[in-house]
């Protein structure tokens, strides 16, 4: 069998494929449409799972900026015992940095002594860091900060929900996959 | 994907997927795992789109990912194939194609992935040894040993199917 025979074998084989399905091109869309609503569902999912864990946290910290106690910024081993949540939780430099990202929101600036990070942990090939804080009016607001997973502190920015942030209330996010 | 890179892979899509077929035929020998891996391999490619620079990196990238995809797919336990005697004939088959002695795809489905693909690669696609090293990301060292070693058993198995066909015929 030389290479010249294998090669012509090889062509008269291949032609025993046919021809591809005339809606190729929609298939592959609607699969990758099918995809990408799969991560949302499933980011979501993460999202409930990471706001069943939380409103204690909030709950805490709002009784912390009611009677002006101070919270201690790692929330590692705060005054308070409030953890930071999700596989991050234990990187005491990423909290560090985490807490002091730019944040405002639409009532104001969230006072610094009272922002705690609730929730860190890369999920779903995303960082994911939850920044829960005390306005001047005592309102405490949350927010969901974003980038891809591993990424500095510094690569985190908001996401576009700016939540108000309620005793005893999940604070969820539901963000797209790459899928 | 903007509008123009969606028009794009549209127009690749229709113009590549007849080409890329026979690639995934030869690549399983079943013209049903062929469709999806196809499929499998345009939705990935898709992602990676916008990074395509041209059309020729384009199809370089998803033969690579086609043979990356098939040969994760032979590993996972689930997947088995089975050897048969006689090939099911296929919807456009060609009358006389069973009376070519030497039929490729039984004799291909002998060989692992890796080496399969490099068959394919370099007898059907007409790839040079350092091009289908490119694309596998191994050395061109390999892809010759592995050439060499593909077709010395598929000289074998076409050897062993002759003497099989003669004595079949001298028992009749």
């Amino acid at each position: 069998m030389d290479v010249d025979y294998l090669r012509e074998a090889l062509r008269q084989d291949a032609q025993l494929a046919g021809d591809p399905e005339p809606n190729l091109y929609e298939q592959v869309r609607r699969q990758k449409s099918d995809r990408r609503r799969l991560s949302a569902v499933a980011s979501g999912l993460a999202a409930l799972l990471v706001g069943i864990g939380v409103p204690i946290s909030l709950n805490a910290l709002q009784s912390s900026a009611e009677s002006g106690q101070v919270v201690n910024s790692s929330g590692i081993d705060g005054h308070l015992g409030l953890p930071t949540r999700g596989s991050l939780g234990n990187d005491r430099t990423f909290i560090e940095a985490v807490l002091q990202l730019p944040w405002d929101v639409a009532g104001g600036v969230p006072r610094p002594e009272t922002r705690h990070v609730a929730f860190a942990a890369d999920l779903f090939e995303q960082r994911w860091a939850l920044v829960a804080g005390a306005l001047e009016d005592d309102t405490v607001v949350g927010t969901w900060f974003f980038a891809w997973a591993g990424a500095e502190a510094k690569n985190l920015r908001p996401g576009a929900q700016q939540q108000v942030a309620l005793p005893d209330e999940p604070m969820t996010a539901v963000r797209g996959g790459n899928g | 994907m903007s509008s123009d890179q969606d028009d794009a892979f549209h127009d690749f899509v229709v113009a590549g997927s007849a080409a890329l077929l026979r690639v995934a035929f030869l690549l399983t020998g079943d013209r049903g795992h062929a469709e999806d891996l196809l499929q499998t391999a345009l939705m990935k490619t898709s992602r990676r789109w916008t990074h395509l620079v041209d059309r020729e990196a384009s199809y370089a990238y998803i033969r690579r990912v086609m043979v990356n995809t098939q040969t994760s797919w032979l590993r996972r336990p689930r997947v088995v194939e089975s050897f048969v005697d006689v090939v099911p004939r296929l919807s456009g088959e060609p009358d006389d194609f069973h009376a070519i002695e030497g039929r490729t795809l039984p004799a291909l489905a002998q060989l692992p992935a890796g080496m399969r693909a490099v068959i394919v690669l370099r007898f059907y696609e007409d790839l040079s040894e350092a091009e289908t090293a490119r694309l596998l990301g191994c050395s061109a060292g390999t892809v010759k040993s592995q050439t060499s070693r593909g077709l010395a058993r598929l000289r074998v198995y076409f050897a062993d199917q002759r003497a099989s066909s003669t004595s079949h015929r001298e028992d009749l």
